[in-house]
């Protein structure tokens, strides 16, 4: 009999504890630490996904709140801009054309021998309508440009698209100005207008 | 005395053993509190990961949802539809922005005497202002000089004679094209403002005087009409 064989059989009592101990040490480790472990470390990447797939969402909803709040205030701007801006209907507009430019053009000493309107055009895309009008204007210099001066710091929306100059008669300041002038209203809602 | 030991088995060293024992039994039992509380930890860990997994899931369906009727309520095509609308009300703005005045100011300062002004046409695209300009003059050389003199103001830049012939009476008619540039850049001691209006006239016959256009209206500056 070994010593260690004669030891083990001596202390048979303690041996058993201790190894038992141990045994539950072994098992403890094997079938329980190891596998929460890898459950906290599963939880974790779980965790991790979720926040990020939370944050992406967070980003996205800010990014519409963002979206709706600039449309909102685009929309601001373009309601201001079709009420405020341009007249508010064809009435209005037409008014513009005549008699507000007749009226200028006769507080500016300029005659008007003839005025063409077209009839009001819209984009199918747009929710405006233009109104063009081609005016022949006869006078002298200055008052072609105070005319002209006066259209275009006028509060009224009125765009000058062309401007032609030729000369009548021989007197050197016998000007005639063929002015080809646009203004827009708003016409109504197109489909895609609708949310 | 007697020198030799009798027994019948060697003696070991007991407390030696006892110690070894009682190390290991000890260190056991150390391993296995440890362990214990380990599985404790992964526990509630466990526990509060999954709970915030789950909150952050719940939270992510939350969204999720909010997040399709928002994309619902301002659908694509609604946003390009105001874009749109908005892009055509900046392009309005910026034509009925365009000074006239300031423009025929700077025609007025650099037109020869023997050329005239006929026509004027501007183009304006997101902010890019191109100018289609019909002029007479007595020859192709003072239609020339006209070219030379509106780069030379760097009002204009790129001005080309796309068309020129010679009219019934003698004289040339072109068709310049070429960008407009209402804010020139300055320079030390430059002369870049444009001059108040009846300094010089479009009609060569009436160059050079003036009277009753008012000089201080019509000099109103492109960004303070905007």
């Amino acid at each position: 009999m070994t010593l260690l064989r004669r030891i083990l059989e001596e202390k048979r009592g303690w041996v058993t504890v201790v190894a038992g101990i141990l045994l539950v040490d072994a098992g403890l480790y094997a079938f329980a630490v190891f596998p929460l472990t890898n459950k906290v470390a599963q939880a974790e990447i779980r965790m991790t996904a979720a926040d990020s797939r939370l944050a992406q969402l967070r980003s996205a909803y800010a990014a519409v709140n963002r979206t709706i709040s600039d449309k909102s205030d685009s929309d601001t701007d373009l309601e201001r801009f079709y009420a405020e801006v341009l007249p508010t209907s064809l009435a209005a507009a037409r008014n513009l054309l005549n008699p507000y430019l007749d009226n200028l053009a006769i507080a500016t000493r300029l005659e008007l021998p003839e005025r063409r309107t077209t009839a009001p055009e819209g984009d199918r895309e747009s929710l405006l309508a233009r109104i063009e009008a081609t005016m022949v204007l006869a006078g002298n210099y200055n008052d072609i440009r105070q005319f002209i001066y006066e259209l275009e710091t006028a509060a009224e929306f009125i765009l000058i698209e062309e401007v032609k100059l030729s000369r009548t008669g021989d007197a050197e300041d016998d000007l005639v100005l063929e002015l080809g002038v646009s203004t827009y209203y708003r016409e109504g809602v197109v489909a895609a207008q609708q949310p | 005395m007697l020198g030799t030991n009798l027994a019948t088995r060697p003696f070991y060293n007991e407390r030696a053993v006892h110690f070894v024992l009682g190390v290991l039994a000890v260190a056991g039992l150390a391993v296995l509190t440890y362990g214990v509380l380990r599985i404790v930890s992964y526990s509630l860990d466990n526990t509060e990961l999954t709970a915030r997994a789950a909150q952050a899931d719940l939270e992510s369906e939350r969204l999720s949802a909010r997040l399709a009727e928002l994309q619902q309520v301002v659908s694509a095509e609604a946003l390009e539809s105001v874009a749109a609308a908005a892009r055509e009300a900046d392009t309005l703005l910026d034509q009925r922005g365009f000074s006239w005045t300031n423009f025929f100011s700077r025609i007025e300062t650099t037109l020869p005497p023997d050329v005239m002004l006929t026509e004027v046409r501007p183009a304006i695209d997101a902010g890019a202002i191109e100018v289609t300009m019909g002029v007479t003059g007595s020859g192709l050389d003072a239609i020339s000089e006209f070219i030379t003199r509106l780069e030379e103001s760097r009002a204009f830049a790129g001005v080309l004679n796309l068309v020129a012939e010679l009219t019934v009476d003698g004289m040339y008619s072109a068709t310049l094209t070429g960008q407009y540039l209402p804010d020139p850049p300055l320079v030390a001691g430059g002369t870049d403002a444009p001059p108040p209006p009846g300094d010089a006239d479009l009609d060569p016959g009436t160059q050079g005087h003036d009277e009753s256009v008012d000089e201080t209206d019509p000099g109103v500056s492109e960004e303070e009409r905007r």
